[in-house]
């Protein structure tokens, strides 16, 4: 029995709400969704919401899945809607208490990602300033990338833009990384 | 085949081999084998992305969902089933019982004309005709009081009319029996219910039974006869012609013996 008969399988059994079916399918991507999610959102609590949100999302869509891509591509797309939605409310939040902290004195910190404050290697630091330096869009294209080992064709169809567009947008943040990097090389 | 510009080799490096075509990774190829400038961009194109895999695995490899995270995942799965299981049968239900409004509606629309009310308290109509005389008036049907004849026998017959409107001319309705050479023997001619209800009386779609009775000679030889019915203005002499384009109407063909 192959992978793919195996999935089909277990999305039938999804439909019919197989107890079986539903647990087979959140122990196979949990921990991918998860990885996906805090790599969006940086924060573990979150991440840990967004893999639920985007399990049962799935679940709610399994009859609009066209099998145009794999499952775990058609997750990973969901997820990363899910993501961006959680962003999207983030930073309206940030926005909404920058007067207060402004009002009470606090300074904020939101440019410190977790990823600055947890390593103590001066490159990985360095490398993760880098990473963080770049805008969102092609941020999460080094991630589908490097972190996920993910193909162009897989990545433009979760991020929901052209191949071509994907590539330039990788390229792009492979040569302000590389710039960065230097730089950084350069301080030292 | 034409060379690489440097800017469109590092392009190329950026994506990494496995995501060229074949055409472009030969192109590259050949150009990093004349370009020493592009072939160290590649050692750094390389360093970035091996940098960038390993420093990302070191950050979240370690990560794991919260151990609850399966079983809440699994009971907002399994509720979730659940409700679209009821809104598809409430959507089965309510577009069920919308198709039955729906044929409920159209039958009520198509449906056949119900008969009108019946006067005198009049029964169903025995034998049923339906053929219109003139443009108006239509025999529905008879009834007869007996089948087997006899020579002296009174026939009670029972006529049911109908008029889609009320009609501008009084009618005389006639009844004939005739023997096989059409000759006349017996004749009921009167306006309807013994001239109590003439037809210019009539109530659109109010049904008339008009009830006659003939008496058979007494010397009546056993044979067949026709009883003919129908309508005629008694100002003019003048026969309502049928639907079929017939002055008269054949009831039936009676046995006598």
């Amino acid at each position: 029995m192959n992978a793919y008969t195996d999935i089909t399988q277990v999305l039938k059994g999804c439909r019919e709400g197989d107890s079986a079916a539903i647990e087979a399918l959140v122990h196979a991507y949990r921990h991918h969704l998860y990885r996906f999610a805090l790599s969006i959102l940086h924060d573990p609590v979150e991440a840990d919401e967004a893999t639920q949100d985007s399990l049962v999302t799935a679940i709610d869509k399994l009859d609009t899945y066209r099998r145009e891509a794999s499952f775990k591509t058609w997750l990973f797309a969901i997820t990363l809607n899910t993501c961006r939605g959680r962003l999207r409310k983030r930073k309206v939040r940030e926005k909404l208490l920058q007067p207060l902290a402004a009002l009470f004195g606090r300074v904020s910190h939101e440019s410190a990602h977790p990823e600055e404050i947890a390593f103590r290697n001066e490159t990985q630091v360095a490398v993760w300033r880098a990473i963080n330096a770049l805008d969102e869009k092609h941020r999460e294209i080094l991630i589908l990338r490097y972190y996920h080992d993910l193909g162009l064709n897989d990545i433009a169809r979760i991020v929901g833009l052209s191949d071509r567009t994907v590539r330039t947008r990788l390229h792009t943040a492979h040569e302000r990384l590389r710039v960065l990097l230097r730089e950084e090389a350069g301080l030292r | 085949m034409k060379s690489l510009e440097h800017e469109q080799a590092r392009y190329y490096l950026h994506m990494g081999y496995e995501d060229l075509t074949e055409a472009e990774q030969e192109s590259l190829e050949r150009h990093l084998s004349q370009c020493g400038t592009c072939r160290s961009y590649a050692g750094e194109a390389d360093k970035v992305r091996s940098t960038l895999s390993s420093v990302m695995h070191a950050q979240w490899d370690r990560h794991r969902p919260a151990p609850a995270t399966d079983d809440k995942i699994q009971t907002r799965i399994r509720r979730k089933i659940v409700q679209k299981k009821v809104m598809n049968l409430t959507g089965s239900l309510a577009s069920g019982a919308a198709l039955l409004g729906f044929i409920v509606v159209i039958a009520w629309f198509f449906r056949p004309p119900l008969p009108g009310p019946v006067n005198t308290g009049s029964a169903s109509v025995p034998t049923r005709v339906n053929l219109t005389f003139g443009k108006t008036i239509t025999l529905l049907g008879f009834g007869l009081t007996q089948d087997h004849l006899t020579a002296g026998d009174t026939l009670g017959i029972a006529l049911f009319w109908q008029a889609r409107v009320t009609p501008q001319t009084s009618y005389a309705v006639f009844i004939h029996l005739q023997d096989e050479n059409d000759r006349l023997l017996v004749q009921s001619d009167a306006l309807p219910l013994n001239g109590t209800r003439p037809t210019t009386g009539w109530k659109p779609d109010e049904v008339i039974e008009d009830r006659r009775e003939i008496q058979l000679p007494s010397n009546l030889p056993p044979g067949r006869y026709r009883l003919i019915v129908g309508l005629y203005d008694p100002s003019t002499g003048s026969r309502l012609n049928t639907s079929e384009g017939k002055d008269a109407l054949t009831l039936t063909t009676l046995e006598v013996k």
